[in-house]
């Protein structure tokens, strides 16, 4: 059974469509991470499952509750969902307790059981000993920890997080990340959540859909997501890409060729749909090798734990990161070996 | 050397806000309790102890509390529903709705006197219905001046508030009103009520709507401003003590209110809820029943508070003869010819009130631009005293502020207070007067809309020109002050329209000899020339909301109301 179905959603702001007819289902207990970049519509289909905002058109049933349907609109107070918001919304004029309690005493439950039963949730995200501060003498961290628990607290169904670790510094949010998997998997609850952070995404989620202009373009597991993309955008989306022009393809010896430049061709790995083609490579797949193509290093960038250059295969420029010892300089001339190629429909087919 | 020059005009900033703002407040406070020769605080309480002045203070407890609760009453309800609800019109019902907190009240108070005066009120016209004369009377006049100052901020903390904190609450399970009750209104209570203290204080120090509302008619109702007032009027040493005992009443009631309201908003205060990056919350959709009958209770509001005082104080403007009929028949504009043109006290006193206002203006937009300059570019101890000595005037009662001036400085009244101290300085016949005092009261309104100017103006903007070569004070004129002029212009405009309608200090400082625009109106309210008062107060409304509209436009929206 799915916790989440989502059929035919669409939605519009006055004349601005913000999602044009989306499907995803998710099943119980699974984490999928919707992933895409600012206006793509992620945030409104989390509101709309959480029930802020009301669909145009189209189906949804959170576990197997139609809640949003013809003449249907379950308010979201009746939802049985948890949501984590960028900004917390902890509420500033109650004590962190009174925050991660309030699900449980709005919904009528006796106030000595709802406190147990919060004290127990603030134990599990390490907040037991700030139970009687306020908000504003927290962390941004702790913070963030007393929305979870008290998203959490009512045992939702589904657990909604909204670029819950976008206001967070570096070091945090990698910290939030992993409690929030360890979280997850002790409390066997279905999560969707909406990010711009493809390693966010990739890290957490059990399956990623990528977002684009109010659509899904595609849903898989993160290593498929990466490795094979439907789309270079969904590439881009998952990972950093480099997009090179292809002039034809060719085949020698059961082999086939992209040709790059006149002088320049490199062998593929896969090749999908019609012309004209573009190249994908992914700048960690390409390696320095005598048996490679040439290239002049046009810059490069020291990154520490490695080194990012900028090389040039004729007219055309590519991405590559290398580790930084025996890295070449600017200008050097070098031979690359392309791994994993892949040729594709210029654009990709979505 | 520059340096030394900065730090002179900052000490000259100082020893003038001494000389007219503290000195004189220290000389009512100090004189009230017997210094310099003896010190008996006991006086206060003897003097409150007679039954005029505590009346006076319990008519003005009691009306400031009922014009507090009526404007929040009034005020919350419609800045929750102007922020939260999708209503047609609403930006502009919002304009209407605050227009109350431009005009003077002492406008409105007329308006209703000619609508509600138990004789010839047009609203009795079928009989005596209502009479506007006393405590009921005082506070819904000024209940409906005063109802923007809570629906503003209400509004703005409502407008402000991260959406996310209601959203929350109800994916927490809450219904519709139980987020309202739990979140939305614990969360703007520190709004309510730093609206609600500001309409008692201002209720409080305010004289022209008591004055021709309670000292007129059947029932007389003094409050403390204008037993002030008629005690200076009836002048002698003993009047002069009861006059002190009074201010020093009204201070200390200002002072103890402002302070429980910080106490009260104390915890809340700590907490700032701004929207960070949370999304505002989109505006309720009503049904068409709901919204039809809502939008009718706010132009009902708008119609009682606004238009039917303006339409009225028009109408009047326009009657040949009061009691000649009201029909277009008996219209005219001979009482604008009687005013503008012939009569010999409004033309000079229009002329004074006006060379006052600019002059005003001009000062404390200077001064107070100055100020805020040095407090943001040259923090430290002379600039954040001299910026807290130049917002006080303000937050005292005018009458009170009128008063310790009139002691300290003018021939007639001055005391010899430390006898070595006192200045043979006669600054204080008429016009020297009223300029001190209105450039003092309103030096606040440059240095905050100047503060609020430079912070928008960035530091790197400054350095640019100081790298370039430009002094300080070279930069300050180059680069500052042509970037700070729009916020300078509605500075100027924000003092120059209270300035021309001035009258509780100007009742209290003027001289016989040169009144201004606001005594000459009263005096024709007094003197039983409605039509003539209605002319001046037309004039005065078309002023005040004509320069409110070039301000709301110079500003896109964020200036005026």
């Amino acid at each position: 059974m799915s916790s989440i179905r989502i059929t035919g959603i669409e939605k519009s702001f006055g004349a601005t469509r913000v999602l044009a007819g989306v499907d995803l289902e998710v099943a119980h207990g699974e984490f999928v991470a919707l992933l895409g970049p600012s206006g793509c519509g992620k945030s409104t289909l989390v509101r709309i499952v959480a029930g802020l905002e009301q669909p145009d058109r189209g189906e949804l049933r959170i576990g197997d509750r139609l809640v949003n349907g013809p003449g249907v609109h379950v308010a979201p107070e009746q939802r049985q969902v948890g949501m984590v918001f960028q900004s917390y919304a902890v509420w500033p004029h109650k004590t962190v307790l009174e925050n991660v309690r309030y699900p449980l005493e709005v919904r009528g439950q006796a106030k000595a059981a709802a406190t147990a039963e919060a004290e127990r949730m603030l134990e599990l995200v390490e907040l037991g000993a700030l139970a009687a501060r306020h908000p504003h003498e927290l962390s941004g961290g702790q913070q963030q920890r007393v929305a979870l628990a008290r998203a959490l607290v009512g045992a939702p169904v589904v657990l909604l997080l909204d670029e819950p670790l976008s206001n967070l510094d570096a070091r945090l949010r990698e910290e939030m990340r992993r409690e929030l998997s360890d979280l997850r998997r002790r409390l066997d609850v279905t999560v969707l959540l909406v990010t711009h952070d493809q390693a966010e995404a990739l890290a957490t989620a059990d399956r990623v859909a990528v977002m684009r202009a109010g659509s899904i373009v595609q849903v898989a597991p993160p290593e498929e997501i990466y490795r094979a993309p439907k789309s270079a955008y969904v590439a881009a989306t998952v990972g950093a890409l480099s997009v090179l022009a292809v002039r034809a393809l060719e085949t020698r010896d059961g082999q086939r060729w992209a040709r790059l430049t006149d002088e320049v061709a490199v062998p593929v790995e896969a090749v999908e749909g019609e012309g004209p083609w573009d190249l994908w490579v992914r700048p960690e797949a390409i390696r320095i090798s005598p048996e490679g193509v040439p290239a002049v290093v046009d810059a490069r960038a020291f990154l520490g734990d490695r080194v990012e250059l900028r090389l040039r295969i004729g007219d055309q420029l590519l991405r590559a990161w290398m580790p930084s010892e025996g890295a070449p300089r600017v200008g050097e001339a070098v031979s690359v070996v392309l791994d994993r190629a892949r040729v594709a429909t210029r654009g990709g087919t979505e | 050397m520059r340096r030394l020059f900065w730090i002179a005009v900052a000490s000259l900033a100082v020893v003038l806000l001494l000389a007219f703002a503290v000195w004189p407040l220290c000389l009512v406070v100090a004189r009230a309790v017997g210094l310099p020769e003896h010190f008996e605080p006991s006086r206060l309480i003897t003097a409150f102890a007679a039954p005029q002045a505590l009346a006076a203070l319990l008519n003005t407890v009691l009306i400031s509390t009922g014009v507090t609760v009526f404007a929040v009453l009034l005020g919350a309800p419609l800045g929750f529903v102007l922020s939260r609800t999708a209503l047609p019109g609403a930006r502009r019902l919002k304009t209407y709705l605050t227009l109350p907190a431009v005009v003077p009240p002492y406008l409105l108070g007329i308006a209703w006197i000619d609508l509600a005066n138990p004789r010839t009120g047009l609203l009795n016209a079928a009989g005596q219905i209502v009479n506007i004369y006393g405590i009921g009377g005082i506070i819904w006049v000024l209940g409906l001046c005063f109802y923007p100052f809570v629906l503003l901020p209400v509004a703005t903390a409502l407008e402000r508030m991260d959406a996310s904190l209601e959203e929350s609450a109800r994916v927490a399970g809450a219904p519709p009103f139980t987020v309202f009750r739990q979140i939305t209104l614990p969360l703007s209570l520190p709004a309510i009520v730093s609206g609600a203290v500001l309409v008692f204080l201002a209720t409080a120090a305010t004289f022209g709507v008591p004055y021709l509302l309670g000292t007129a008619g059947a029932v007389r109702t003094p409050v403390l401003t204008t037993a002030i007032v008629s005690e200076i009027t009836v002048g002698g040493p003993e009047s002069l003590g009861r006059a002190m005992a009074l201010g020093v009443g009204l201070l200390l009631l200002s002072v103890v209110v402002a302070l429980l309201g910080e106490l009260a908003t104390r915890a809340e205060r700590r907490y700032a809820v701004v929207s960070g990056k949370g999304a505002r919350l989109r505006p309720m959709q009503l049904r068409p029943g709901t919204q039809r009958w809502l939008l009718l209770v706010l132009w009902a509001v708008v119609i009682v508070a606004v238009g039917l005082p303006l339409l009225t104080l028009l109408w009047v403007s326009l009657l040949k003869a009061w009691g000649a009929g009201l029909g277009p028949a008996n219209w005219s504009f001979d009482n604008y010819r009687r005013v503008l043109f012939q009569n010999h006290q409004t033309l000079p006193a229009t002329g004074d009130s006006m060379v006052l206002a600019v002059m005003a203006a001009s000062i404390a937009v200077a001064a107070g631009a100055t100020i805020a300059y040095l407090r943001s570019r040259r923090p430290g101890l002379l600039s954040s005293g001299l910026e807290a000595l130049a917002n006080a005037p303000y937050s005292v009662p005018g009458t009170l502020l009128a008063l310790g001036l009139l002691l300290a400085w003018s021939r007639e009244l001055r005391f010899i207070f430390f006898e070595r101290l006192t200045l043979a300085l006669d600054l204080f016949s008429g016009v020297g007067a009223l300029l001190v005092a209105y450039s003092t009261k309103y030096l606040a309104f440059g240095v905050r809309v100047a503060k609020s100017g430079l912070v928008q103006i960035d530091r790197s903007l400054e350095e640019a020109a100081r790298t370039s070569g430009a002094s300080a004070l070279r930069t300050a004129f180059d680069v500052v002050v042509p970037l700070l002029l729009p916020s300078l212009g509605a500075a100027w405009l924000l003092v120059f329209l209270p300035v021309l309608s001035e009258i509780t200090m100007s009742v209290l400082l003027v001289g016989p000899q040169t009144p201004v625009l606001g005594t000459v109106l009263f005096e024709l309210q007094s003197y039983a020339d409605p039509p003539s008062a209605a002319v001046v107060a037309v004039l005065l409304v078309v002023l005040t909301l004509g320069g409110n509209a070039v301000l709301r436009r110079a500003t896109g929206g964020r200036g005026g109301f």
